[in-house]
């Protein structure tokens, strides 16, 4: 597997971190700072079964935010919502509400032999290889996706001076 | 890593060779932006450092988007340099690919390409370096 993250990490999570966070940053700004970001790209590295939830962790955070301030600070914690809401879609999105996700990646690589349910005996055992495929596939793919999506979205706020 | 063919070793030197002219103007504007104060020259070796050691092609446009987008001093002359450079790596990318079919080769081909690229720039970059300090050195 070691050399397909590579490959793939170097081209599908290029084009997709691109063409999903250049919209979003036209539409919504940069509405997370520098720490945030890198406490999202520590979770990816460290603990990449866990981005979904803290995706989710942040945007109550940022929910509950919006509800005791200022209407026209409300602008800017709406788009930080919007961010969580990406991330949570980029970890486990399914079609046909979104269009790519990590979730439908894996699924896509997933070998011949896991990809069909068999239903005898040895179903149980079937299901927790694919079980163990995925967790595999998460750990490797995780880091390199959010290493490539943290340094684009850096970049993007760089470009608007922040 | 994979190992190329000759002819695709062959077809990128060629293609290196080609765009030498530009791959040190590349040199000439990173001297222009960094100059060669200890502290900012050191970031033009962390690129030829990051480009020697890279696995993947997107480490080194990471490492460049990374750095234009610190909120330090340090960013600024990466503001200034660091989307041309992002462009040439997407040439370079697009001639890989254009090299070559196969995933594997490809990926072997960018970094290649990537590094026959830094190798030129950064010994024209090391050359401004050197002529400008010879025309202080004789200026005083």
């Amino acid at each position: 597997m070691a050399n397909s993250v590579h490959i793939v990490s170097d081209t599908t999570f290029v084009e997709r971190v691109a063409e999903t966070l250049d919209p979003f940053v036209q539409a919504n700004g940069c509405p997370v700072g520098r720490s945030q970001l890198s406490g999202l790209r520590q979770i990816a590295f460290n603990q990449p079964n866990r981005v979904k939830d803290f995706a989710h962790h942040q945007q109550q955070r940022a929910e509950r935010k919006m509800l005791s301030t200022s209407r026209t600070a409300q602008e800017r914690f709406q788009h930080e919502i919007e961010f969580w809401k990406l991330i949570a879609d980029l970890c486990e999105g399914r079609q046909p509400r979104v269009g790519w996700s990590l979730l439908q990646e894996a699924d896509a690589s997933l070998p011949q032999k896991l990809k069909t349910e068999s239903t005898g005996p040895e179903a149980k055992s079937a299901k927790e290889e694919r079980k163990r495929w995925l967790a595999a596939w998460q750990r490797q793919h995780y880091p390199a996706f959010f290493q490539r999506f943290c340094a684009h979205y850096l970049y993007c706020l760089g470009k608007r001076g922040q | 890593m994979i190992a190329l063919s000759p002819e695709l070793i062959e077809a990128a030197d060629r293609y290196l060779d080609d765009q030498h002219e530009y791959h040190a103007e590349i040199g000439e504007r990173l001297f222009r932006t960094f100059q060669h104060d200890r502290k900012k020259s050191t970031q033009v070796r962390n690129l030829q450092q990051i480009v020697c050691s890279a696995t993947c092609f997107a480490d080194i446009e990471d490492f460049i988007k990374n750095q234009m987008g610190k909120d330090r001093d340090s960013a600024k002359p990466w503001r200034n340099v660091g989307d041309e450079l992002l462009r040439h790596l997407r040439t370079l990318r697009e001639k890989a690919s254009q090299l070559d079919a196969s995933p594997e080769n490809q990926l072997a081909l960018r970094l290649r390409l990537a590094r026959g690229w830094v190798r030129a720039a950064v010994s024209e970059y090391l050359y401004c370096v050197a002529r400008d300090q010879m025309r202080n050195a004789h200026g005083q």
